[in-house]
């Protein structure tokens, strides 16, 4: 309990923890978008024709589309001429070991914390390092062949793994999803690709480390995970952002597949740069996720801290097709200072026996705005669906808001689906309670906080449970007194 | 009996206005009003009420606000004035004032659009029933409006009510500002309707004001009821709680869509919001929406939303005690909805909705 009030001072003092700039040399396209650039980001990939098409076919689709303005956000437009969309660090020919990875790189990471040599073996942990647009280094790899589990960056999937990319890719978020989910398809640069073969458990967390590095460039990495029948995986993604000045865009896409009996359990610890206290900067974090209980009894877990971004715009969702499939989403939504959050999920219940279970809680401080919308659909030939909803906001302070848009849809008349919110502020008595028996009052709230998150936190790995009680309590910063 | 409509435009060009306007409205999400337009409607002229309450006054068509919703909009311009009644200083009203809102529908559709203002003054108190209904087998197109002045230390209870067969296709709109230490209590009693849109808005405008809001939907066949309401908490220590419950059988469809705001600055406020739906049959449907907006910290505030069917233990349980499976059945769905009902106070009142909703049940009310 003593040390943490020291941490809290120690982030007052130091502003935004991640916000250094490595001087990586960068090779760097214009800004801009049209045809060629998709090309380009194509060429270099060394993609095949296909990839290239339906690339394509996504830019064709997303100019027709417009921007949305539905969620609870205000932005300025955002010129998608003045943006790169390609950044790749210059690097000498296939780096063999780490020695061969430029150190500066390295430091970076290990700024970042991220055990990318020994440590990594002892703590069990393969990652997927993306630095900007392209994975860097690949740990574990050969660990997880032997089981037979695909690890590696999609750009090297689509070399060599055509048939599996081919047959999943866009098959849960449609290239013509949303205005989002359409650009990053016509020129997502790189992100994670996985395969759990049947019946295998992976040994390890897999985990990928995402860092906008270079100035102006947005980053659109998509991630497919695919767990056959009977599999099991668990997904780690972690977010940071250096710090600047002018806004940043992030629009990522996830799709998860599981198949019959399969689990995928996929995690995320969001600490984009948030801007400043003046709400100067930030990222735009436009993400689209979505997993499909395709086989029955799959299950598809999402568990969120979202802490950083100036914007955060993200439904993780799960369409519970198979018989008896479970959907579950945690999320712990922090906002402080200007950040604006609409978070929540989508739960489409298809199957019948699907169950599906949504807990949020929502925390603003400062000036910031913090929305929960979450839509709930039982399916008119969904017999026995269950869904419980829960979605708590915690208000810090008189100026924040705290938002709940719940969207319960029951055409059926087994299901039974249930919704409750509180709002509520941290309560003097409580306060005071802790005062007298001489907690200071930081510490006091950050004590509350992380005893209110805790149903969310237990859910991650153990190792992110302690890096995100560290984020609640560092992005409390000054939102007390 | 025809009026003359302003700005030469036919009356199925509004309708066919006001039901574009409602495409792709977040509003208008879960109600579709495409058939409104596809028939033709006779304009009747507003039933006057019989009685010295009220005073009609006739008006231009008043401006909306930009954004407004499409049919108040429409409702305005049919109109031809408004009706008020003012109720004096520390005046008790004993009888409920009763508002019957009927169309002749027996040789064509009709549209009719009715506006009413009641002011509450200081420490007074009424009860305002509202009852819709048609008369013939032809549509009834109900475009009403009614506004609530109450001010401070009055008390209003505003009951309306949908119970009798025919096609009606209701569109309201209620709104109620609540002065210091008012209080405002209302109950949308939905048994018999093809379609309702019941809009409430509550505007707290003085400290201690208090509004609860009850609701209750048994409906049948294809029947629909939408109820919208909004609770603007624009100033501290204010207090609201919602409670809406529906029963739903055949293929009807039930819409709820509940938004308390609480403004910056509106601290000790108190809202609570409920919402609960049995779903009877397979093709009945639910859609709710329930909504929190809130931008003060020293409040509390909660919803709660609960769709599913009848607890098949307390059928069971009813079961094992000699009753049929119909009368079970009947017992828990109306045992269900009563629970709105038992806060309306006038006994008379209370008792003869119970009737009718244990009468569509296929039940007798506890109560008599």
């Amino acid at each position: 309990m003593a040390s943490e009030p020291t941490i809290l001072n120690e982030v007052v003092a130091s502003d935004y923890k991640y916000g250094f700039e490595s001087n990586i040399e960068q090779e760097l396209l214009p800004k801009g978008l049209h045809e060629d650039v998709i090309r380009f980001i194509s060429q270099k990939k060394n993609e095949p024709e296909w990839m290239l098409e339906w690339r394509l076919a996504a830019y064709t689709q997303w100019l027709k589309m417009r921007e949305p303005h539905w969620a609870n956000v205000k932005f300025p437009l955002i010129d998608y001429q003045d943006i790169i969309y390609w950044a790749a660090p210059k690097q000498r020919e296939g780096p063999a070991s780490l020695d061969d990875v430029d150190p500066e790189l390295l430091a970076t990471f290990a700024k970042l914390g991220i055990p990318l040599e020994e440590q990594k073996l002892l703590s069990g942990v393969a990652v997927d390092a993306v630095l900007d647009s392209v994975s860097v280094k690949t740990t574990f790899q050969h660990a997880l062949k032997e089981k037979g589990v695909i690890f590696c960056p999609i750009s090297e999937a689509i070399q060599k793994y055509p048939d599996l990319v081919r047959k999943y890719i866009g098959s849960v978020v449609p290239t013509n999803d949303n205005f989002f989910a359409a650009l990053n398809s016509a020129v997502f640069s790189d992100g994670s690709f996985v395969y759990v073969p049947k019946g295998v458990r992976c040994p390890m967390e897999l985990s990928t480390y995402f860092r906008i590095n270079a100035r102006n460039s947005g980053q659109f990495e998509r991630t497919l995970i695919i767990a056959d029948e009977g599999a099991y995986v668990s997904y780690l993604e972690g977010c940071t952002a250096p710090q600047r000045d002018e806004n940043q865009l992030h629009a990522a896409v996830v799709e998860l597949v599981a198949h019959e009996r399969a689990e995928i359990k996929y995690s995320t610890v969001q600490n984009w740069y948030p801007g400043d206290k003046e709400g100067r900067g930030g990222i735009f974090n436009f993400v689209t996720k979505r997993g499909i209980c395709e086989g029955a009894k799959s299950k598809i877990s999402w568990t969120q801290v979202e802490t950083g971004s100036a914007i955060t715009w993200k439904y993780p969702s799960v369409i519970l097709k198979g018989d008896n499939s479970i959907g579950e989403f945690y999320s712990v939504a922090m906002t402080n200072h200007h950040q604006q959050a609409d978070t929540g999920t989508k739960m489409t219940h298809i199957g019948n026996n699907t169950r599906s279970r949504i807990v949020s809680k929502g925390i603003s401080a400062g000036v910031s705005q913090n929305s929960y919308r979450g839509l709930v659909r039982i399916n008119p030939r969904a017999e026995n669906c269950r869904n419980h909803s829960q979605c708590d906001s915690l208000l810090i302070g008189n100026k924040c808001g705290a938002h709940t848009f719940p969207y319960l849809e029951v055409a059926n008349s087994t299901a039974t689906v249930e919704h409750e919110a509180t709002t509520s502020k941290i309560g003097e008595d409580i306060l005071f309670y802790c005062n007298q028996r001489g907690i200071d009052t930081e510490a006091a709230v950050a004590l509350i906080v992380n005893g209110y998150a805790r149903e969310v936190l237990n859910q991650l790995p153990m190792e992110f449970a302690v890096e995100a009680q560290k984020l609640l309590a560092i992005s409390l910063e000054g939102s007390v007194g | 009996m025809e009026i003359s409509v302003r700005d030469n435009e036919s009356v199925s060009d509004m309708i066919k206005k006001s039901v574009a306007a409602t495409v792709r409205n977040e509003e208008w999400k879960y109600t579709n009003v495409q058939f409104l337009s596809r028939d033709t409607y006779a304009v009747h002229q507003r039933v006057p009420y019989q009685g010295n309450l009220f005073t009609f006054s006739a008006e231009a068509a008043t401006t909306v606000s930009n954004g407004a919703d499409p049919f108040l909009v429409l409702g305005r311009s049919l109109s031809e004035g408004i009706s008020t009644a003012i109720i004096g200083k520390n005046t008790a009203v004993e009888q409920p004032i009763e508002l019957n809102v009927v169309a002749d529908c027996q040789t064509e559709n009709v549209a009719q659009s009715n506006r009413f203002r009641v002011v509450v003054e200081e420490g007074a108190s009424v009860t305002v029933v509202e009852r819709h209904s048609v008369n013939g087998s032809n549509v009834f197109l109900d475009l009403f409006e009614i506004e609530f002045d109450v001010h401070e230390n009055a008390s209003v209870e505003y009951i309306k009510i949908f119970d009798s067969p025919g096609s009606i296709r209701h569109l309201g709109h209620t709104t109620a500002t609540l002065a210091r230490e008012s209080r405002f209590t209302s109950f949308a009693v939905c048994i018999d309707g093809a379609f309702i849109r019941n809009n409430l808005r509550i505007s707290f405008k003085g400290e201690g004001a208090n509004a609860y809001l009850y609701g209750v939907s048994v409906l049948t066949e294809s029947q629909f009821a939408d109820n919208h309401t909004v609770v603007d908490h624009e100033i501290p220590r204010c207090h609201s709680e919602e409670l809406y419950k529906g029963v739903y059988d055949g293929k009807s469809v039930g819409v709820f869509n509940g938004k308390i705001y609480v403004r910056p600055d509106a601290q000790k406020t108190t809202a609570y919001q409920s919402c609960k739906s049995i779903l009877v049959s397979k093709s009945a449907q639910v859609n709710a929406k329930p909504q929190l907006e809130i931008w003060a910290d020293d409040v509390k505030c909660s919803h709660g939303a609960t769709t599913g069917k009848i607890d098949e233990e307390a059928l069971f349980y009813l079961r094992t005690r000699g009753l049929t499976y119909d009368d079970a059945r009947a017992l828990i769905t109306y045992a269900h909805a009563a629970e709105v009902v038992e806060h309306i106070s006038s006994a008379l009142i209370r008792n003869s909705i119970e009737r009718r909703i244990a009468q569509k049940l296929g039940t007798i009310p506890l109560t008599l």
